[in-house]
């Protein structure tokens, strides 16, 4: 924290403050629980505090920027919920054929809607919502060779990350608590151990398509059982992804798929494809789009795989108004079991500049004892977060 | 006849036949290549732009972001000019940005970039009759006006401002357009656009759009200082109120890629 705090005050003193453009978030999440939770954590409301500052200055027409975003976070009753980070705290430089990002960062890989299996990159903040879209800041070089026939990128990632897991009184918990604590390496350098990555990216025609490529720590533990807890366990892997878009009309056709490779384990392969309609302009500006997709495992139901053999089936309403209303709901369908497994819908609008309300209702069911996500069965909310911005 | 043939013809008869012995439609499209013609040269373009929201009431909200646009230099492609807006405020949408490579012929290809996710997402090419940004612009009305996405129509002159002036309909090529008929007003002297008179899908009389405070900046390039869009049907309106053009910034195509929308703040 040290390097930012000074940081922060070299900012604030200097006179060159008015390059810097500043903006602040801070949320206020309600969250209810329907039920208890099947371990004793019995809390029916989860109070969120978030603050985001947003740090940023660029010049030479917007090719060299630095951005800064600490992000606090403070909750209760899930002590393990509370946090402090920094999201990104990096460089990013632009040259005629070479992109350079430094420092602490986030990058995204992938075209996919209901996971996210070539993203491999960043730790997910999975305290910070069980749906895996929020990740830790990463340190990161990661120069990018721009040409006419694609752009390759190499990750040079010299510091690994765990995973955030929620305490005995958080929810979408386990039965033994992970005990953040006391993590196993199976390799000696630990969390010093660097990983490296490589992607290439092309785009013809459109078609958008990805190579990847990622050898180091895995960033999804297995998990070792100790007395009373489990000791999440990070191993060594290697990934090759792709993923791929077409986008003709109002349709948009994806697809992303793995190969991982774990020491000690045998490899699997997963992927998720899938079709995106988007029907436009419907009422007053109105767009709905609907998409459906497909996720596939190798390693089956009963396994580690958490969606082994499902479809996907979701909508997003687009209001294009004013106050940017958006409403999003997807299905998850075990098409194993043949039932459906979980709901999810979000919605949010702006109330005026300053203030914005977000909708989040998650609901996990029909879960058996050999799906991964069976202990979160009783742990579906309604939350409310209202934001300011300033 | 294709649309290449129907220029052809037109350039033709331009060539040999005064004005005004030319069909309304001959007549049109030479106006609308001398609007083109006139607004060439201009190489890059970065502006300040606040978008004032209005609905019924006069209740107003305001949007303030960057626009930088990139001149498509090589003629004869199917590429034409390339756009990409960046978002300051309102804050909760501050980094995100909106990239548009406008094709002289077929769809444009668009994208958008969320800061949240960090992830730019294609839209998908067939929606331009919906709203930006929750504007009474359309898409299709702020992506460049290439001559070979309407035909057209000459009606007659008209003095617009006290100048020598023309009025021509135009008709949108693509059916996925929000209108079937655009009456534009045109003067004579520089050929800028003045007023747009848009009709939507019904044939109703939908909008309005007004240029106004032309300026003068580098090799007889003109650009307005505001843009008023009135729609006539739901009496809202939005403003686009142009600040601090720059020219020539000697920007390239490396500005206006997909590394750029991730790069922006």
């Amino acid at each position: 924290m040290k390097p930012l705090i000074c940081l922060l005050l070299l900012l604030f003193i200097s006179p060159a403050i008015q390059a810097w453009e500043i903006s602040n978030e801070l949320s206020q999440e309600s969250r209810v629980y329907l039920q208890d939770g099947s371990f004793g954590n019995t809390d029916s409301v989860a109070l969120t505090t978030t603050f985001q500052p947003d740090i940023s200055h660029s010049w030479d027409d917007d090719r060299m920027v630095i951005s800064i975003l600490p992000y606090f976070r403070s909750s209760s009753p899930d002590q393990e919920r509370s946090q402090v980070d920094i999201r990104e705290a990096s460089f990013v430089g632009s040259w005629e054929y070479v992109e350079l990002r430094a420092g602490i960062s986030q990058v995204y890989w992938g075209v996919t809607e209901s996971q996210h299996l070539v993203d491999v990159i960043n730790q997910t903040d999975f305290v910070e919502n069980s749906d895996g879209e929020s990740k830790l800041g990463q340190l990161m070089i990661a120069p990018t060779l721009v040409t006419d026939y694609g752009n390759l990128s190499y990750f040079f990632l010299p510091h690994f990350r765990e995973r955030t897991f929620p305490g005995s009184a958080g929810r979408f918990r386990t039965e033994l608590v992970v005990d953040t604590n006391n993590p196993i390496y199976t390799n000696d350098e630990k969390e010093a151990h660097v990983d490296h990555a490589f992607r290439y990216t092309n785009y013809i025609e459109g078609v958008e398509y990805g190579l990847s490529y990622f050898t180091g720590t895995d960033r999804e533990p297995l998990f070792v059982q100790e007395n009373e807890s489990l000791r999440p366990k990070y191993v060594q892997m290697q990934q090759f992804g792709l993923d791929a878009q077409y986008v003709t009309g109002a349709w948009a056709f994806k697809f992303e798929g793995i190969n991982k490779n774990r020491e000690d384990l045998s490899s699997y392969y997963a992927l998720t494809t899938g079709v995106e309609y988007t029907f436009g302009n419907v009422y007053k500006g109105m767009d709905i789009g609907v998409l459906a997709e497909y996720l596939y495992d190798d390693r089956g139901t009963g396994s580690q795989a958490f969606f082994p053999n499902h479809v996907f089936s979701g909508a997003c309403l687009a209001f294009n108004n004013e106050q940017d209303t958006n409403i999003l709901a997807g299905f998850l369908y075990d098409g194993t079991k043949t039932r459906f497994n979980s709901f999810r819908m979000e919605a949010s609008s702006r109330i005026n500049n300053q203030w914005k309300w977000a909708v989040e209702i998650n609901s996990i069911f029909n879960t058996l004892s050999d799906q991964p996500f069976y202990s979160f069965r009783n742990d579906d909310y309604v939350q409310l977060t209202l934001s300011t911005y300033f | 006849m294709t649309k290449t043939k129907l220029l052809l013809l037109g350039m033709i008869l331009v060539s040999f036949s005064p004005l005004n012995a030319m069909t309304p439609e001959a007549k049109g499209l030479d106006i609308a290549q001398k609007i083109d013609a006139h607004d060439q040269g201009w190489g890059s373009q970065v502006a300040n732009v606040v978008m004032v929201l209005r609905n019924r009431h006069g209740q107003e909200s305001k949007r303030k972001m960057v626009i930088k646009s990139l001149e498509d230099t090589i003629k004869g492609d199917d590429m034409g000019d390339k756009a990409l807006t960046l978002f300051k405020t309102p804050k909760d949408v501050k980094g995100t940005s909106f990239l548009s490579f406008t094709h002289t012929e077929g769809p444009d290809e668009q994208w958008l970039y969320l800061p949240a996710l960090r992830r730019v997402k294609q839209i998908a090419s067939d929606n331009k009759s919906g709203p930006f940004m929750g504007s009474e612009f359309a898409f299709e009305d702020i992506s460049t006006q290439e001559v070979g996405k309407y035909t057209y129509k000459f009606l007659r002159d008209e003095f617009i401002n006290k100048e020598a002036g023309f009025v021509f309909e135009r008709y949108p090529v693509d059916k996925k357009s929000g209108y079937t008929k655009q009456v534009v007003w045109v003067d004579a002297i520089e050929y800028r656009i003045h007023k747009i008179d848009f009709y939507n899908r019904r044939n109703a009389f939908f909008k309005t759009l007004t240029y106004e405070r032309y300026a003068k900046y580098t090799k007889n390039i003109w650009r307005p200082s505001k843009m008023a869009m009135v729609n006539h049907i739901t009496g809202k309106s939005t403003e686009l109120i142009w600040n601090n053009y720059a020219f020539n910034k000697k920007l390239s195509v490396r500005d206006f890629d997909k590394n750029a929308l991730k790069r922006l703040k």
